[in-house]
């Protein structure tokens, strides 16, 4: 049986050296960015993930939808730097998702300090005088729990939420969820995948918990597929796979 | 959640192949549902939801799944039907349901979502 997919640190791309042409008032809770030698151009909002820290890092999700002018570009070392996280794994997932083609994922920051680098369709950079930071104000916005993908919460909410999405997604969306740890479930010959399982505030296993299984090649191609523990009343669910990315 | 893993253990094969989807490794989850209980057992315990009887019975369900042999054919759906380990497995999750005072059946896993990525 294989072993569950790992994130891959950031390989160096012909891209990170590109000049930047990054917007001198950064436009907070968007983020886009170009890929010009594919149509891979993403762009999306970003939604604040209820419970998180300000000083944490938000990942954020982007539907490659719309495409975007030629002159709408960002330089991935600004956004990076713009991250308040220490999270290593974070960091390199981020840098390497950029260059995804199905899915751009972005992590900015959006607590006590403005988000470095984060593009909006960008006039040249201006030597003048810089402007003043934007105030950071906390965002406002209000959405359903288990609306779209953001904290384990959602899953548990929704475990819809995980059709189609590969476990470098979701660990990524889902994975600075406070309260909810990793790891792996092995018993002895039998290799189960993934797990985040949630504690309470004594340290206690509550029994919600997450688990990603990643096949096997003996059974169905070694398609994986989720298992949401802990949703109450809910028998099991069958939901079309997305096309694998 | 742990009656659900012990019955789901417990259940001939047929209900286990039954009880689950179709694109999940049928031997995996039935060992998963009991593993993933498992772990509630020592907060269990210190609550008092569980006596004595009870965790010695389930530990005897882990330490039989732990012990289980290096054979392929193990992760087979077939070998729920055929292999001693599973009907040793399914005979030590009927006793510890026996000592929680709950009834072998029905099989049900009310709590769990399976999703297909």
């Amino acid at each position: 049986m294989a072993d569950p997919p790992r994130i891959q640190p950031h390989q160096p791309h012909r891209y990170d050296a590109q000049p930047a042409e990054v917007s001198p008032t950064p436009t907070r809770g968007i983020v886009s960015s170009t890929l010009r030698t594919t149509a891979s151009i993403a762009l999306g909002m970003v939604d604040a993930v209820p419970g998180m820290a300000n000083s944490l890092a938000n990942v954020v999700t982007v539907p490659v939808a719309r495409a975007l002018g030629s002159d709408f570009r960002f330089r991935t070392e600004n956004v990076i730097s713009g991250i308040v996280t220490s999270d290593p794994e974070i960091l390199r997932g981020a840098r390497s998702a950029q260059f995804g083609t199905e899915l751009g994922v972005f992590v900015v920051s959006l607590g006590t300090r403005p988000p470095l680098g984060v593009g909006t369709r960008a006039p040249p950079i201006r030597p003048a005088a810089p402007a003043p930071a934007p105030a950071v104000v906390p965002s406002t916005a209000v959405r359903p729990v288990g609306s779209i993908l953001g904290t384990a919460l959602d899953v548990m909410a929704n475990p819809q939420l995980l059709a189609g999405r590969n476990l470098h997604e979701v660990r990524l969306m889902i994975g600075r969820t406070p309260g909810w740890t990793h790891g792996v479930m092995t018993r002895s010959r039998f290799h189960l995948g993934w797990t985040f399982r949630e504690t309470n505030a004594a340290g206690n296993l509550t029994g919600r918990m997450i688990q990603y299984h990643p096949g096997s090649s003996r059974h169905f191609r070694g398609a994986p597929y989720w298992k949401v523990s802990g949703v109450p009343d809910q028998p099991p669910i069958r939901i079309p796979a997305a096309a694998a990315p | 959640m742990l009656v659900d893993g012990l019955r789901l253990l417990a259940a001939p094969a047929r209900e286990q192949i039954a009880a689950l989807p179709d694109y999940v490794i049928v031997t995996h989850e039935v060992i998963s549902a009991f593993s993933n209980a498992y772990l509630l057992v020592p907060q269990l315990q210190g609550s008092g939801h569980l006596d004595a009887p009870a965790v010695l019975a389930l530990e005897k369900v882990d330490a039989h799944i732990e012990a289980a042999p290096p054979d392929d054919d193990l992760e087979e759906n077939e070998s729920l039907e055929t292999h001693p380990f599973w009907a040793e497995a399914r005979r030590l999750a009927a006793d510890a349901l026996r000592q929680l005072g709950q009834p072998v059946g029905p099989l049900e896993l009310r709590s769990v979502s399976f999703v297909k990525r």
